[in-house]
């Protein structure tokens, strides 16, 4: 196992460069770059002015110039600057991006207790009314948008109750109680969102696996019901449902980009959306990076987990 | 009637000899004597019932009975690009040299001051023109000290003509906006500390415009134009405007305290203070309408555009007493514009064009979005406006813009009706018989009103026998730069013009067969002449006229057809204890930071 | 402890594949009775397409009497009536025309994404799970970069080069979720791969793509009917996050999303955002209890109680 593991994290490093090397020349590719955007309407025209600023951001140069010259800053941890803003990519990204993986652990958190719990429920109650409950209410909050029910939420709560969102942002070190209060209801609604599926994976799981001999067999023993359903049942059935909870992960980063305007979120979903607008090249380039290793990681966590899920499954 | 409707009855009336008299356009007292009283009945104490009158009388100066102290709490839609305003051209960036430098001139404000009317000094007290008008001469304030903030290099010193020149310099080294100056101005010299002229390469009556504009030159001190403070973050941010910046937590908000080292001086209850009267600024962070609308309800920020169909749901949720500021919209011209150098295209001929204009029902668009029958049944009066092919009605440009609705407007007014038999006449005296052509727009970049208005437009022209193609692209890769700026579009399009910050810009970049926002590629000699007339008229009343003559050709040509985004007025809701709101009002990008110097709080 | 857990029981190697007796009708009959929320979701899939199919062959004003961009601006904002069952728009458009020409670009966009998200991810994962060592590793790396390519920004850019058109949505969309149902896949193939049934088969010398047709696929085929009946709801679902923020399809073609993009400048009349994100909920909500339903009944280790 170890070497697996070992083997798998030197792997981290083709794909990282994989992925940096498909954003870097995406970004560049497009017709217009970062000081056709900068200069906006006005400057368009002063092509002296945008060969300047051209020089000063090292875009002059040929792209593989371009990428190993970045490559190079980041092994010395130097991220660059915001062309728009002049700020240090770490600055920048450093109050965002833990706000929105907050919501996203959240969120992710609430969607696994409330999910798995119900899934098991539905298939132990399977045609049952509580099945037909619990499965037409997980598949309505997957389906219902995230984003209209944000809207609904603000406006009946601003228009019945006089409750509006709090406006002042809070970090858990400057007031833990705030903090959870902002994040709550958005992480609810993102939450329940995810919620959905694994509902349904799990109880899909759980009905075959409670359909085996050696269920049988350890009730036959004289076991719980409960025993029966946590210690054995449940472990076989995770597989798939741990593969989506790895897939999901990506919405610790990737955040969701509404919610977080709507609901006053200072995470990192906006400000990706107008840097890759604006083109501005080391944020959407460290961002994909972060991104790309939080997913690579959590692939490799999945795919150790399922070893401890499922003892057949061996890695050499 | 609101503080508008008797300024709306200036601008459609003729020029009289007081004005004209008085140089730049000011409202005299006369003007304010036309419709103070509040309409609507009653007063808007009572409230009850239906809707609630405008704040009855015009805005009034309270700065006499103005207390010191508060911190002023409101939102802007997203964090200003960079924080040095030459290094971004977007409005937000602008709106912070607007709070943090001062500029040479500026628009003085004042309850009988229309927006953008009168120049005054900002950074300099008074100013020369050479008879030829192209020498300007600026005689900068003696008392004008930077913000004590920083380094002692600059920290609470005073501004001298060096520190002018070396922002100049960096102005025209970096930023985007600089065109226009590299254009006008051949050089700039400090003969002593408290001097500084402006050698231009030619006549340009309206310079002092450019001097006053809140999108151009700001006055940094030399330490920050040269590098040595890093004018990007907070801690180089300084300089000799009314507000210092103090923090900015990024995607959160910006606050700034007030300059006591300031200038401007008023009376107030405890006597005579310089401006700001607040404490500070707060601006947080709230893109979402939605937000915004449950925030101000709430209670949690200070002021509210609320949206004309929302107006009486929101009033009718808040305090009684909540003042309400109707105001028009700012001077943002929408138009379809024309690939008039094309051969083949059906808008050669100009009654194609007209009857394009002629197919769009314009009041009945601002009656849909603006609700005005039904606001104004409810006792809301909104003022509206049609923009004249050229010049965009709104505030700011209110002494230019000559009224399509008018008489003056003369024969050219037929164009503007909302005659679909007519057009369908024209269209076929000009053998226009359904060849498909194709419109070009963008949308989201504009907002959601735009996109709604556009969506909006186009039965309209399909109802008039237009027959095209719509080609809604992408603004950022294909509508900018092919069609916004390279005029790399086939037939038509349509879409916003970026706002100047002067009429003279207007007239020459986008009506001169050399201006370079002249997207529909006019070339007309006799336009030309009248351009360039205006540029070195330095009458005001004679411009005037002749821009009016301009926008008499123009109409009469539709080089342009104006459409009406955006051209109703709409409120403004305050916190029921904020003061001072209306009386000092500007207009442009930075609008705001000027009035917010005279707003005070009226609670413990 | 884990041995049999998703595997067909030794000597049963044939799934028995559920035979609706007495033919077509009484197999929707007992279709309705066992899976009545099956059934529930399976009509208003029945509805949306029959939508999108009228819209598609041009009907649908004749159907409701209005074309999407007949405007008459005086009648905007009506609340339901009989001359306009949902209502108008800001415009005075008749919402009911405009939810169902809506239903074509949601279905279509639905259908055709997820056929190839479902198609590559059924290969990919395949593949790698069931080869295994270095063909895995490869693949593996291929599927980390393309879920590591941050969804929303890879969209932007493909937008900006080639605009936003249907093929480009449906395509790009098929592609980002690809990655992930790949993996999903791949990690039922290795649990079942590794049983013993299939050990002996390979011993005996079954090919490759015996053992694939007849052990793994039928044990993926449950998978692989939830995620592409969650996939259908969730690609609608992207779109119209796109038109929401404004980077959809371009006006004044009416999509759902772009329909609550609308609605969100007229929050004081909430019709105009109730019926497009009613749509879009309840069209998502069925395809994924059809899909439920259905495997429900083709799946025999499911089958309930009765």
């Amino acid at each position: 196992m170890q070497k697996y593991v070992a083997r798998r994290l030197l792997l981290m490093i083709p794909t990282l460069l994989g992925i940096t090397i498909i954003v870097f020349m995406m970004t560049r590719l497009t017709p217009q770059d970062t000081v056709d955007i900068l200069v906006g309407e006005v400057g368009y025209q002063d092509l002296a002015l945008k060969e300047q600023l051209r020089k000063e951001f090292g875009l002059t140069n040929s792209i593989p110039k371009q990428y190993v010259t970045w490559l190079g800053e980041i092994l010395t941890g130097d991220f660059g600057s915001s062309l728009y803003s002049g700020r240090p990519v770490t600055e920048e990204l450093k109050n965002r991006v833990p706000v929105s993986v907050e919501l996203g652990a959240l969120a992710l958190a609430f969607s696994i207790s409330l999910g798995i719990p119900v899934g098991i429920l539905s298939a132990v109650y399977q045609d049952k009314w509580i099945d037909y409950a619990t499965r037409g209410v997980s598949v309505l909050l997957l389906a219902i948008p995230s984003f209209w029910l944000a809207l609904i939420v603000l406006v009946v709560g601003s228009r019945q109750f006089s409750w509006a969102p709090p406006s002042k942002y809070f970090t858990p070190w400057q007031n833990l109680g705030e903090n959870i209060y902002i994040l709550l209801v958005p992480a609810i609604i993102l939450g329940l969102g995810l919620s959905g599926t694994k509902m349904r994976l799990m109880r899909t799981q759980m009905l075959e696996v409670l359909r085996q001999d050696y269920i049988r067999t350890a009730r036959a023993k004289g076991l719980t019901e409960l025993s029966v359903l946590v210690r054995h049942a449940s472990k076989n059935a995770l597989i798939p449902v741990v593969t989506i909870i790895g897939l999901q992960v990506t919405v610790l980063i990737a955040g969701s980009v509404i919610l977080e305007t709507i609901f006053l979120i200072p995470g990192v979903g906006q400000y990706v959306v107008n840097a890759a607008q604006r083109r501005d090249y080391p944020i959407i380039q460290s961002l994909t990076l972060i991104i790309a290793t939080v997913i690579v990681v959590s692939n490799l966590l999945v795919d150790i987990s399922y070893a401890y899920l499922d003892p057949r499954v061996k890695y050499s | 009637m609101s503080e508008i409707s008797y300024w709306i009855r200036f601008t459609q009336s003729r020029l009289t000899r007081r004005r004209a008299l008085a140089g730049a356009a000011t409202l005299g007292a006369g003007a304010a004597a036309i419709g103070v009283v509040g309409c609507g009945g009653g007063d808007d104490g009572g409230g009850g019932g239906g809707g609630q009158p405008v704040a009855a009388g015009k805005p009034q100066d309270t700065t006499g009975q103005a207390k010191a102290g508060g911190v002023y709490r409101i939102t802007q839609s997203a964090d200003p690009t960079n924080l040095d305003p030459n290094r971004s051209t977007s409005f937000t960036a602008q709106g912070v040299g607007a709070h943090i430098y001062s500029r040479m001139l500026k628009f003085q404000t004042g309850p009988e001051l229309a927006p953008l009317s009168k120049v005054t000094g900002d950074a300099a007290e008074s100013y020369e023109v050479s008879a030829d008008a192209t020498q300007w001469t600026f005689k900068l304030r003696k008392d004008l000290k930077f913000q004590p903030k920083g380094p002692a290099s600059v920290n609470g010193r005073l501004l001298d003509a060096d520190d002018v020149k070396a922002s100049y310099d960096y102005f025209l080294e970096r930023n985007g906006n600089r065109a226009i100056m590299v254009d006008t101005v051949d050089s700039v010299t400090t003969p002593d500390k408290n001097t500084v002229v402006f050698k231009l390469k030619k006549a340009y009556a309206p310079f002092q415009e450019l001097m006053a504009s809140s999108a151009l030159f700001w006055i940094m001190s030399k330490q920050g134009a040269t590098g040595e403070l890093d004018t990007q973050k907070v801690e180089g941010a300084i300089g000799t405007g009314p507000w210092t910046l103090d923090s900015q937590t990024p995607s959160v908000e910006i606050n700034s305290k007030r300059n006591p080292n300031w200038y401007e001086k008023a009376k107030i209850s405890t006597g005579e203070v310089s401006l700001p009267i607040l404490d500070g600024l707060t601006y947080v962070n709230m893109p979402d309408y939605a937000q915004n609308q449950a925030q101000f309800i709430a209670g949690n920020i200070m002021a509210f555009a609320v949206r004309n169909p929302d107006l009486v749901d929101v009033t009718r949720q808040v305090n009684v007493n909540t003042p309400k500021l109707a105001m028009p919209p700012g001077w943002l011209l929408s138009m379809y514009y024309f690939k008039l150098d094309n051969a083949n295209n059906p808008f050669k001929d100009e009654r194609v064009r007209r009857a394009l204009s002629m197919s769009l029902d314009r009041d009945g668009l601002i009656e849909v979005f603006g609700e005005i029958s039904k606001l104004k049944a409810q006792g809301f009066d909104l003022p509206t406006g049609w923009s004249n092919s050229c010049v965009p009605w709104g505030d700011g440009g209110a002494f230019w813009w000559l009224d399509p609705k008018s008489k003056d407007q003369g024969t050219s007014g037929q164009w503007y009706a909302y005659n679909v038999a007519e057009a369908k006449k024209l269209l076929a005296a000009a053998s226009y018989t359904g060849q498909s052509f194709n419109l070009n727009t963008t949308n989201t970049i504009y907002g959601t009103t735009f996109d709604n208005q556009t969506e909006a437009q186009l039965p309209m022209l399909s109802a008039a026998g237009f027959k095209y193609e719509l080609k809604s692209e992408d603004y950022t890769s294909k509508y900018f730069p092919e069609v916004y700026t390279k005029f790399n579009y086939e037939h038509a399009a349509y879409g916003y013009n970026t706002p100047f910050a002067t009429v003279g810009e207007y007239m020459y970049r986008m009506l001169h067969s050399k201006g370079d926002q002249n997207k529909s590629r006019i070339n007309d000699p006799q336009l030309d002449a009248l351009v360039l007339k205006q540029e070195i008229e330095t009458d005001q009343a004679k411009r005037q006229a002749i821009i009016y003559d301009i926008q008499r050709l123009v109409s009469d040509k539709m080089y342009y057809v104006p459409a009406v985004v955006g051209r109703w007025g709409s409120f403004t809701l305050f916190a029921p204890y904020v003061r001072n709101q209306g009386a000092f009002r500007t207009a442009a990008y930075g609008a705001s930071v000027e009035s917010y110097t005279h707003y005070w709080l009226d609670r413990a | 402890m884990a041995s049999e857990a998703v595997l067909p029981r030794a000597g049963a190697p044939e799934l028995e594949r559920y035979r609706p007796r007495g033919g077509f009708l009484r197999g929707v009959r007992n279709f309705i009775t066992r899976k009545p929320l099956g059934a529930v979701g399976a009509f208003i899939i029945l509805v949306m397409v029959s939508a999108a199919v009228i819209t598609f062959l041009g009907f649908t004003d004749d159907l409701t009497g209005y074309r999407y961009d007949d405007q008459v601006l005086a009648d905007r904002f009506q609340g339901p009536s009989r001359d306009h069952l949902l209502g108008t728009d800001f415009v005075g458009r008749d919402t009911l025309s405009r939810i169902l020409y809506g239903s074509r670009v949601s279905i279509t966009i639905g259908f055709l994404a997820v056929a190839i998200t479902q198609g590559l991810a059924l290969i990919i994962g395949i593949v790698s799970g069931y080869y295994g060592g270095k063909v895995d590793a490869v693949m593996q790396r291929v599927v980390d970069i393309g879920q590591a390519m941050p969804g929303l920004v890879a969209l932007l850019f493909v937008i900006s080069v080639f605009g936003s058109s249907e093929a480009v949505l449906i395509v790009t969309i098929g592609l980002l979720g690809a990655w992930g149902s790949s993996r999903v896949i791949r990690g039922t193939v290795i649990t079942v791969r590794q049983n013993q049934y299939v050990e002996a088969a390979v011993m005996l010398g079954a090919s490759d793509v015996r053992i694939l047709t007849r052990h793994i696929l039928p044990n993926i085929v449950h998978i692989i009917l939830i995620t592409a009946s969650v996939g259908i709801g969730g690609a609608i679902l992207v779109e119209s996050t796109l038109a929401f923020l404004g980077f959809g399809l371009p006006p004044p073609f009416p999509t759902w999303g772009r329909m609550l993009n609308n609605s969100r400048e007229y929050v004081t009349h909430p019709w105009l955002a109730i019926w497009p994100g009613l749509a879009l909920t309840l069209t998502v909500f069925a395809f994924n209890i059809v899909g439920d339903a259905l495997r429900d009944i083709w799946d025999p280790r499911l089958r309930g109680s009765r």
